[in-house]
């Protein structure tokens, strides 16, 4: 009788871990504090820079303080990563219409916004002044893509 | 609510809001884009629409321009 409820405890706790790590794949979440989303096309700008690693988008606009606070963070990040294969691109929306296309396609309503590319696409987004360390955990994870 | 008492973050805030009200005739927040469409960007206006919200959850707007009053 005790074996069997063991058994039957046992059973339930592998289904509730089984159910978790599948929940977690489903929705791509991780303990890290950012979340990879699926669904966005990105803009033809993107794609190409996406054939060889993933890509790292720093979106700005011109009198954003925050904007100026975060610029530094991405500039270490950046050469944290240089000669590997991920590539940084600054998008600032009063430059051009290819950044505001850019920030369109990725939903931005605020800046500054860091979006991080993994291969198939899918995007962490970062808005405001990020904590470089989940930032770079994210790009750890878009590389392992590749 | 109250003012940020970090004053260079207020300046900061306000030379970009004022720029703003120079190019566009509105105060819109600095940080936030600006769509072209005047009703959806009516929401954007210092103090923006979002500020209630953000101060609750962060204690402070998205530019900073405003934290939760101390008690």
């Amino acid at each position: 009788m005790k074996s069997k409820f063991r058994i039957r405890y046992i059973a339930l706790i592998a289904a509730l871990c089984l159910l978790s790590v599948t929940m977690s794949g489903c929705l791509n979440i991780n303990q890290s504090g950012y979340e990879f989303k699926g669904g966005i096309t990105p803009p033809t700008v993107v794609s190409n820079l996406m054939q060889n690693g993933p890509v790292i988008l720093f979106i700005t606009q011109n009198n954003c303080p925050d904007c100026e606070q975060a610029r530094p963070l991405i500039a270490n990040l950046q050469s944290q990563y240089n000669g590997t294969n991920v590539t940084f691109v600054n998008f600032n929306i009063n430059d051009n219409s290819t950044s505001q296309n850019v920030a369109k396609a990725y939903g931005v309503t605020a800046t500054p916004t860091t979006v991080v590319l993994r291969k198939d696409g899918s995007a962490a987004i970062f808005v405001g002044v990020f904590d470089p360390g989940t930032v770079k955990s994210a790009i750890d994870d878009a590389r392992s893509t590749y | 609510m109250q003012l940020n008492p970090d004053e260079e973050r207020v300046d900061e805030v306000a030379k970009g809001l004022a720029a703003r009200q120079e190019k566009f005739g509105k105060r819109y927040c600095p940080c936030r884009i600006i769509t072209g469409d005047t009703e959806e960007d009516r929401k954007i206006i210092c103090p923006c629409i979002y500020h209630e919200e953000e101060l609750k959850e962060h204690g402070m707007c998205h530019c900073k321009l405003f934290i939760t009053k101390k008690q």
